[in-house]
């Protein structure tokens, strides 16, 4: 009878017990960020600049903006992260430049208000579909660098 | 040990950040000017002139408390707060003791010591912080903002003596001393070195630039569900709430609230109501009506509890911290260590992979993806503060954008540049017949090119050719063709219906079948 217990229920325990770990895991990673769905986060340059990443809230800009405007007449492409947008073309007047010149939107001399997330939160569009499809933790901020600043 | 050290560090910060946005905003001259003047001036609408002891003193003598009461909740033709409802407590005290300072009766010594920065004679910051940053610290008024090295080089060229000059004699738009007469010339020489030192530093203090506001929607009134107190909260509360700047008890935090609930909710609504300490009248939101607020404090309350049942004991505040900054003047902020506790932690919720309705539309500082350390971040918009007035759904933003826009409660632009500019629409139908069970894809151009241009879609994304694309829901989920924006931005896979929407038993209707 004893035996017959450990051959049959103790492997379905260990895995019931992973199961649970990996639960947990999940429920741990999935509950630290509730941002906006489609704020997008930039950190191409950020993070080896010393400065916090981009956090870039769409829904802050569909109520003013259609989408055609950025995203055909601004030239950003429908990729997170992938514009290459650094200060100097914004300062120029490219991509975000075009507006955050002072006149339209603030201006590059308010750092703090774009580069305002969390130190190492990596590139993506928070809450995407595609998010929910890759490991979990891998893009909430590393902790080491969370504390940095 | 470097935790700690960490620790202190941020409270430090955050003191320091805290104290001088207080003191920057509190300048009664400047307050007085633009609110009270053209009234208080003139003797408009009954308004006791401003400089006419007469008319002053029986007011006076009725204490002086009162006159403050009377400036923050108005009284017979003056509005609350001289018509500002954006002002606070202490900038309405400071610019009634201004008048009454103009009106040569002195306001009460120990009121004066409280609401007027005493000045420290080796400091010039803090001289800046009391009587300069009215003006500097935006720029208004012409003033050159505080470490905007362009607009200070330009004036220092002729020579740190010529500029305490200025400063000391005004010029332009700016008073002698600042509007400050009782500052020593000394003072004022330190503050202008001091903004001088800040402006070849570069920019050191971030400029106080308020997100812009959306377009004008009438308020409607909010739901009557439970959520209501929670978007008050976020729209007006969170900001100093979320992360307990200015000594305001940090949600969720059930050491600093346990003692403020012992009066009672009830009391808590009042002082949420009439204000409290460095808190205005209803969060600074004039415009909220008074079960708003207290739908708002209920919430608070009910976080706490919630907090109080998930939390261990090492993630509250000793209550000797909770003393400490009740006593303190003005309240220093406190910081919490540890996170407060989550309510989608619980393990009896009942989907725990979906947003409780708690969790949605988070305020910055709450969302897991701002820095609440940043000072940027207490500046942004909280999404709920422009949700409120728009239609929900139950994804995404909880907001549904594209009735939003038919309805025309939001209205963005086409063009960057020209505000009439308008979409170009094209009503087109395609249906795509698909494998399986599932009823027929509609894809409706117009709802498309309301926001969309062609260019963004045909031919990178869509070869606009019949059977020339390829789809799956497995290219959806990966971001590929309809997941470019379906599961990033536009509402995601989960809505299955909103795009196969069509019966296969249908019977055509003129569409376009791919």
């Amino acid at each position: 009878m004893r035996t017959e217990f450990r051959k049959f229920y103790r492997p379905g325990v260990l895995w019931a017990l992973a199961l649970l770990a990996a639960i947990a895991g999940t429920m741990i990673t999935t509950s630290e960020a509730q941002a906006e769905y489609g704020d997008v986060v930039i950190n191409n340059h950020s993070d080896a600049a010393g400065m916090r990443p981009v956090v870039f809230p769409h829904w802050f800009h569909r109520v003013r903006f259609r989408c055609k405007v950025c995203h055909a007449d601004l030239g950003f492409k429908f990729k997170a992260g992938g514009n290459d947008i650094n200060m100097v073309k914004i300062i120029d007047g490219q991509f975000c430049g075009s507006c955050h010149n002072g006149k339209v939107a603030w201006a590059v001399d308010s750092c703090d208000l774009c580069h305002s997330g969390k130190p190492g939160t990596p590139t993506q569009v928070h809450e995407s579909t595609i998010n929910l499809l890759v490991t979990p933790g891998a893009l909430t901020p590393a902790p080491a660098a969370a504390g940095k600043r | 040990m470097r935790r700690t050290a960490f620790i202190i560090g941020l409270l430090l910060g955050l003191l320091s950040s805290a104290h001088a946005q207080t003191q920057e905003l509190s300048g009664g001259r400047s307050i007085y000017d633009v609110q009270c003047l053209p009234c208080h001036g003139n003797g408009l609408l009954g308004a006791p002139r401003t400089g006419d002891a007469a008319a002053w003193a029986p007011r006076i003598a009725a204490g002086v408390n009162g006159l403050y009461a009377n400036a923050i909740k108005g009284k017979g033709g003056m509005p609350p707060r001289g018509g500002n409802a954006v002002l606070t407590d202490t900038q309405v005290i400071a610019a009634v003791n201004h008048m009454l300072n103009l009106s040569a009766a002195k306001p009460a010594a120990d009121v004066a010591k409280t609401t007027v920065a005493p000045v420290d004679a080796a400091s010039g910051r803090k001289v800046y912080q009391a009587s300069c940053a009215a003006c500097h610290a935006t720029g208004a008024a012409g003033a050159p903002k505080l470490g905007d090295s362009v607009a200070w080089t330009q004036r220092l060229n002729a020579g740190a003596g010529a500029m305490h000059t200025s400063a000391l004699k005004g010029k332009g738009a700016m008073p002698p001393k600042g509007g400050n007469a009782s500052l020593a010339d000394a003072d004022v020489r330190a503050a202008v070195d001091f903004m001088l030192a800040q402006a070849r530093g570069g920019a050191a203090t971030p400029a106080a630039v308020a997100p812009a506001t959306a377009p004008a929607t009438p308020s409607a009134p909010l739901s009557a569900d439970g959520g209501k107190g929670r978007m008050v909260y976020q729209a007006s509360c969170a900001a100093c709430h979320s992360t307990g700047v200015a000594g305001a008890p940090k949600i969720g935090d059930s050491a600093a609230w346990t003692p403020r609930l012992k009066a009672g909710a009830g009391a808590m609504q009042v002082s949420a109501l009439k204000g409290k300490g460095a808190m205005p009248p209803k969060g600074g939101n004039a415009s909220l009506a008074d079960a708003d607020v207290r739908a708002a404090v209920d919430y608070i309350i009910s976080q706490m509890r919630t907090g109080t049942a998930g939390a261990d004991a090492g993630t509250s505040v000793p209550a000797t911290a909770v003393a400490s900054v009740t006593q303190s003047i003005p309240p220093a902020p406190v910081v919490a260590p540890g996170p407060a506790a989550q309510s989608s932690n619980d393990p009896n919720a009942f989907n725990r992979l979906m947003t409780p309705p708690s969790k949605r539309n988070a305020a910055p500082a709450e969302d897991g993806i701002h820095d609440p350390a940043s000072p940027g971040t207490m500046l942004l918009q909280a999404p709920l503060a422009s949700f409120t007035t728009l239609p929900r759904n139950n994804t995404g933003n909880y907001v549904d954008w594209g009735a939003a826009l038919s309805k025309k409660q939001i209205l963005p632009r086409w063009d960057v540049r020209d505000p009439k500019a308008d979409a170009t629409v094209m009503d087109l139908n395609i249906v795509r017949e698909v494998k399986g069970s599932m009823p027929d894809v509609v894809f409706p151009h117009k709802q498309h090119t309301e926001w969309l241009d062609c260019s963004n879609c045909h031919p990178a994304i869509f070869i606009p050719q019949k059977g020339a694309n390829q789809i799956s829901m497995a290219a959806i989920m990966l971001g590929q063709k309809c997941g470019v924006c379906h599961g990033k931005v536009a509402f995601p896979v989960s809505e299955c219906r909103l795009c196969h929407s069509r019966s296969k038993n249908a019977q055509p209707t003129g569409e376009v079948k791919r």
